[in-house]
């Protein structure tokens, strides 16, 4: 049988050696430095070269360059152009690419109604995207049609209602009674209906549109791999909780629920926490890049007692965790806010099997309580790096330096995802990191 | 009345609406079965403080209290408020973010603790904040937001209060979970919380 090690093994090996043709030996030993330095602070076998600098940012690369989020989310030349200038001009060991992965047009087309973007609903264009919180799964009765069949809920009563284009997903027939004889009018006749055609329709010509961005996406990707820089994940997972309380109902009534509607929710995470696994397998499989990026929300701290998260958070996202390693995929949870009443957690895991994204906890208390079992990323806060100077941001790195990178299992990134900010202070960081960082 | 109280400290949502539909029916004095819901919310408060409570018990204590006084409101006659507040406060996040949860659980703790509370909603521009401090009147703006673009309207609100004379006049707060230090030098505020109990213990030292 073969262990999540050897897995793992397998997945890295592949990682480092993409099917791919470098531009250059020079780029492809670029690449291949990069990675192996990610790969060996994730591994805590040896140290790398140097202390890794890992990519945390969403429009960063737009405001740096001097144009707009706006202007990149709607011009995908445009966004490709200035990914690329950036990823080049500063330095990351692996490059994110959120920022052009969000479409104006993809979006406007669909009346996605999960987001507001520059443009619409007084967000101006100078901002980033606000995602918009809302009670998508409408009656706490839904926890039961989710449970019971996910995608038939996803698909006629959840995207209906965020798609105001596949409205008529609702009239949909469901999918598994469309088997023998009996059914079969049944089943098609609804196909007919020319509520239903104009969705699949307009859904057809969404899927064009968005194959035309997401081609010219994955061409930029291929070249930057080409050229010697590694995007920054592979796939992307969600703590089953989080699922429900910032995808599905508000943070007020997924919070109301965790009182009145415990069960039903330990029900449907029963059924999303492999759903979670599968999502990113299937992506890491697609990208040769095992890493999976794991924003986490509501299980920092201040949100849910210590007995909240031991029953509705952490045993849910342990399992996706576990699931992930043992398919050979590292996870990379994100944990935003604090996550100081949670440190004991993070060594339920095996050795050098997850790397966790630091924010506002201390960095030294980790590295001492957690850092002989996984590696740390963090935590440059984006109070320095917006109102500092560079030299506050060289004491500040420095620090880290001392604190957390001796043993290896250490990467440096801004605590916060930077949206906008001022390019002197990243390039401080990254100059910073490349002074104290070397082992 | 303490059954009251205790189910409402307990977070018992359906005991407590029941019972309160009964003492109702049995003509109990409605403004004694309020006082027993206040007093039940301050309990909660102090769960919360002493770290025993989180968001999903504040968020339902609220719901359960704006069930409860909807039902108790039409048996009352004349005044049922406790008492002046301590002090006002104006809370808002500022423009360019839209984060609610933190300021209204702020907003919320404030409140339990006796005081006014005025809050402006999210995305809400430097202008409304100045005219309404020279309205209102608050002893404190509590001023949140998340996300770094939240910075600098922080730092208008403090500049403007300065060119309309009013700085000396208020306490500028900021609130949010990535607030440090440097935010509070940056934006030239008083103070700086990242929990809800900071603002209260500030508060209290200022009355």
């Amino acid at each position: 049988m073969t262990t999540w090690q050897e897995k793992r093994q397998a997945r890295f090996d592949k990682w480092l050696n993409p099917d791919i043709p470098f531009t250059s030996p020079q780029t492809k030993a670029d690449y291949q430095g990069r990675v192996g330095r990610l790969i060996d602070a994730i591994e805590l076998k040896k140290n790398p070269d140097r202390v890794p600098i890992y990519p945390n940012y969403t429009y960063f690369p737009a405001y740096a360059l001097g144009t707009t989020p706006k202007a990149v989310m709607s011009d995908v030349k445009l966004a490709t152009e200035i990914w690329e200038k950036f990823i080049k001009e500063y330095g990351f060991d692996a490059f994110g690419i959120i920022g052009i992965v969000a479409p104006i047009p993809v979006m406007q087309a669909l009346d996605y109604k999960l987001y507001q973007w520059p443009g619409t609903g007084g967000v101006p264009d100078d901002s980033i995207y606000r995602y918009f919180e809302h009670d998508w799964l409408e009656a706490a009765k839904e926890y039961d049609d989710l449970t019971l069949d996910p995608t038939d809920w996803w698909m006629r009563q959840y995207i209906p209602r965020f798609c105001g284009v596949l409205k008529g997903f609702t009239q949909l027939p469901n999918f598994t009674e469309f088997m023998e004889l009996p059914n079969l009018a049944g089943f098609l006749a609804p196909f007919g209906l020319p509520e239903v055609q104009a969705s699949l329709k307009k859904l057809m010509e969404v899927g064009s549109l968005t194959l035309e961005w997401m081609g010219s996406v994955g061409a930029m990707i291929g070249k930057l791999i080409c050229d010697g820089y590694p995007p920054s994940a592979g796939g992307f997972a969600k703590a089953p909780f989080d699922t429900l309380s910032d995808t599905l109902r508000s943070m007020k009534t997924a919070m109301l629920d965790l009182r009145r509607n415990g069960d039903r929710m330990l029900a449907a995470m029963e059924t999303l926490t492999p759903l979670a696994i599968k999502m990113a397998i299937e992506a890491i499989d697609k990208s040769g890049n095992p890493l999976v990026f794991m924003p986490l929300h509501k299980g920092a701290d201040g949100f849910m007692s210590q007995a909240q998260f031991e029953k509705f958070y952490w045993p849910q996202l342990k399992k996706v965790f576990e699931g992930i390693i043992e398919a050979g995929g590292v996870p990379v949870p994100f944990a935003e806010g604090g996550y100081s009443q949670r440190m004991e957690y993070l060594n339920e895991l095996p050795k050098g099997s997850v790397a966790w994204m630091i924010d506002r906890t201390d960095m030294a208390e980790l590295k001492k309580k957690v850092g002989h079992n996984c590696c740390l990323i963090g935590n440059v806060p984006s109070s320095i790096l917006h109102a500092g100077t560079p030299a506050d941001v060289e004491v500040y790195v420095k620090k880290l330096m001392d604190d957390v990178a001796p043993g290896g299992g250490f990467m440096l990134a801004t605590g916060t995802v930077t949206d906008d900010g001022r390019p002197e202070m990243i390039k401080a960081m990254i100059q910073s990191g490349l002074k104290y960082g070397k082992y | 009345m303490d059954k009251i109280t205790a189910a409402m400290a307990d977070m018992l949502e359906d005991e407590l609406l029941a019972l309160t539909d009964k003492y109702l029916a049995d003509g109990k004095d409605p403004k004694a079965i309020l006082d027993a819901y206040q007093a039940g919310m301050t309990e909660v408060g102090k769960r919360y403080e002493a770290g025993e409570y989180f968001v999903s018990e504040l968020i339902l204590a609220g719901e359960m209290m704006t069930a409860g006084s909807d039902k108790i409101k039409p048996f009352l006659k004349g005044d049922s408020s406790s008492g002046p507040a301590k002090a006002r406060v104006l809370i808002a996040t500022v423009e360019g973010d839209i984060h609610d949860i933190g300021k209204n659980i702020a907003g919320t703790i404030m409140e339990l603790a006796g005081y006014e509370v005025k809050n402006l909603g999210e995305d809400v521009k430097t202008s409304v904040i100045i005219e309404e401090v020279k309205n209102f009147k608050p002893k404190l703006i509590g001023l949140s937001g998340l996300l770094t673009l939240a910075y600098d309207p922080m730092k208008a609100v403090v500049d403007q209060l300065k060119e309309a004379g009013l700085r000396d006049s208020v306490k500028v707060l900021l609130g949010g979970s990535q607030i440090d230090e440097h935010i509070l030098k940056y934006v030239g505020a008083d103070v700086f919380a990242n929990d809800a109990m900071t603002n209260v213990t500030y508060l209290n030292s200022l009355v």
